[in-house]
């Protein structure tokens, strides 16, 4: 009855205002074209930081996401600009739907399969969340250690063009964490002697410069083309949801078996959206071929519904792993793990002794998010389409005066400010030659914690690798990591991975 | 030979040569040479990065070269970011944003200046006032009396 309590947190009308307040301002900064849901909560971080109470603050957050991902989605199919690599799949055919003058029901089909799936992936993580979190408990470092190494090196494999750039990232990511106090012996690394390099390079600093900055700076090389146009929305309908009876009809399987992809996928320490999202296309375009349909491609609404659906579930999905190890699987659950860090929160098995209040509070408001979601968007979609007509100078401008707030805001102090100029420059670089980012995000993350977990294991095995990987669990868990970098190979020219992320 | 194509190997190159740089560091950091001690980790990434940086000059050699222009834009904008966050104390967030603001604009390729100038100058009194009283984060005041 956890559950119920964090309801009662949560329907108390200041937090439903938080809720409410999050979900708009995300949709209304994820549909800018070019920002996805990462972006978007590290850009809004430094707001949260001024709540005394992290449930307020993490109500909120739930809230930024649920609408920076639709916002997201509003932005692919209106205008084919995916913010981030699990919106292409949605983007494919959503777009074509709004080029052939169905862009409302693209959008409703999206935003009620969000909700659909959402409500049902929250229910799966209410009742997943705490037997994971006591079966965690059993974990030992070495056992740490082998999941995020899984966690890195499968978002790296997965993504990018090529493994030698994902690794690259992966490697930058790394070194950024090491950079700073040593947490085990005291020492100093990698500070070239500069006090501002002593406390470590800020998660968010990373986030914002290669985000924000990289991302802008990349966008201007192209801005002056001026390819891109919105597609008009259709006259309001009297139909239902904006949906017609045959979409309907055509929706709700998409939905649930989206839903049902989309979970386990994001639970999987390996996770992220992209594999669901494009697995559950794959499998929809399939179904329509078998089923003799060839609209696939030409807008058919089973391939946003799927998508949209298995996207959102993937997010209740991934925050298994976050709550209940610690455990990031995306560049967004990298931001949240940040925040809750701000908090002094450590996710993972002792999270739902210490927080358990927090915890349900944060499910909750899941569910309400996505209530929320649906209320607030569907009547809203000329506000959000109004949003995409910004033009392209004044918003990136506008980007790059709330990026450098956001980090002076945080640490006040101008050479912060330099440090993100400077992270961004090398993320315009990355993008620039195809290197994936999400990779590196990861790497500042999780780096710090996988060095902690395999040193406090050596200790414990008297400095011998050999006792850690013949202990089965371990060994099970390396062993997937290295098949999961070796996959994407075996199979070439049939890789699920898009060049992009989020 | 492109453009895109020498470009991609001289951020390669840097990449090798910074790898190099970020290894040598490793014998600075205080420590002995224990799998447990603070010199170990560092090793291991550095060392991967520049193994990882060479396999990337390297491919990058070899692949088809693919063209794309050079452009200035991303130049100027971080040349104005560095004078702004130069100017941001002296001058006080206000004006120093507005004026990022309307040259960034203006670099990226806007030709109303009359609305940059408007939206810059409301973003910034509107971002100023809403951080400093309603989220209590102070930001620099400089000349204005405010």
């Amino acid at each position: 009855m956890d559950l119920l309590n964090g309801f009662a947190t949560v329907l108390l009308p200041l937090n439903l205002l938080f809720a409410a307040v999050g979900v708009t301002i995300g949709t209304l900064v994820g549909v800018l074209p070019g920002i996805g849901p990462a972006l978007t909560i590290a850009l809004l971080l430094p707001i949260t930081f001024n709540f005394d109470d992290p449930t307020g603050a993490f109500i909120m957050f739930a809230g930024i996401y649920y609408g920076a991902m639709y916002g997201g989605s509003t932005t692919s199919i209106l205008l084919n600009t995916p913010g981030e690599s699990a919106s292409v799949a949605t983007a494919i055919e959503g777009h074509e739907m709004a080029r052939r003058g169905r862009a409302r029901a693209a959008l409703a089909t999206a935003a009620i399969g969000s909700f659909v799936a959402g409500v049902i992936s929250t229910v799966l993580l209410a009742f997943v969340a705490r037997p994971i979190g006591e079966l965690a408990v059993k974990f030992q470092a070495a056992d740490y250690f082998a999941l995020a190494v899984l966690a890195m090196v499968s978002v790296t494999a997965l993504l990018g063009a090529s493994l030698v750039r994902g690794l690259i990232s992966l490697v930058l990511g790394l070194f950024l964490g090491l950079v700073g106090l040593d947490s085990v012996s005291g020492q100093l690394r990698f500070t070239f002697g500069a006090p501002i390099l002593a406390e470590g390079i800020g998660i968010t600093i990373v986030i914002v410069g290669l985000f924000a900055i990289g991302e802008v700076l990349y966008c201007a090389s192209r801005v002056r083309d001026g390819s891109d146009s919105v597609a008009p929305l259709e006259k309001a309908s009297l139909r239902t949801g904006y949906l017609s009876r045959d979409d309907w009809k055509r929706s709700w399987k998409p939905w649930l078996r989206g839903a049902a992809i989309g979970f386990p996928f994001g639970a999987l320490p390996a996770g992220g959206a992209e594999v669901p999202t494009f697995l559950s296309y794959t499998f929809e375009k399939r179904r329509a071929e078998r089923a003799g349909r060839d609209d696939f491609g030409s807008g058919a609404i089973e391939g946003v519904a799927g998508p949209e659906a298995a996207n959102n579930a993937s997010f209740s999905g991934v925050l298994v792993p976050l709550l209940t190890l610690g455990l990031p699987t995306s560049a967004t659950a990298a931001v949240m793990l940040a925040a809750f860090q701000i908090f002094n929160l450590q996710p993972g098995p002792q999270l739902f002794q210490t927080s358990s209040d927090l915890v349900w509070a944060l499910i909750a408001s899941l569910f309400v998010g996505n209530v929320l979601l649906l209320v607030l968007n569907l009547p809203l979609i000329q506000v959000w389409v109004k949003v995409l007509h910004v033009p392209r100078p004044v918003l990136y401008s506008g980007i790059l005066v709330l990026a450098t707030l956001g980090v002076y805001s945080l640490s006040g102090n101008v050479l912060q400010v330099f440090l993100a100029y400077g992270i961004g420059v090398l993320g315009y670089f990355m993008r620039r030659f195809g290197f994936p980012i999400a990779p590196v995000i990861l790497g500042v993350i999780l780096g710090p914690m996988t060095e902690t977990q395999l040193r406090r294991a050596l200790v414990i095995s008297d400095g011998s690798f050999t006792a850690i990987v013949t202990r089965p669990l371990t060994l099970v868990i390396l062993v997937l990591a290295v098949v999961s970098l070796v996959l994407p190979y075996v199979r070439k020219g049939k890789k699920l991975a898009f060049a992009d992320e989020d | 030979m492109t453009r895109f194509r020498s470009g991609e190997l001289v951020f390669g190159l840097v990449l090798v040569l910074l790898g190099v740089v970020a290894l040598t560091q490793v014998w600075v950091i205080r420590g002995d040479w224990s799998v447990s001690g603070p010199r170990f980790v560092p090793l291991v990434v550095c060392g991967a990065w520049v193994v990882l940086a060479v396999l990337y000059v390297a491919q990058t050699v070899r692949a088809p070269s693919d063209s794309e222009g050079f452009d200035r834009t991303p130049l100027y904008l971080v040349l104005t970011l560095i004078g702004y966050a130069y100017v941001v104390i002296p001058l006080g967030y206000i004006i120093s944003t507005a004026l990022s603001f309307v040259l960034t604009t203006r670099i990226l390729g806007s030709r109303s200046l009359v609305r940059d100038v408007v939206v810059g100058v409301l973003l910034a009194v509107a971002l100023y006032f809403g951080f400093t009283s309603l989220l209590s984060i102070r930001l620099p005041r400089g000349v204005l009396p405010l």
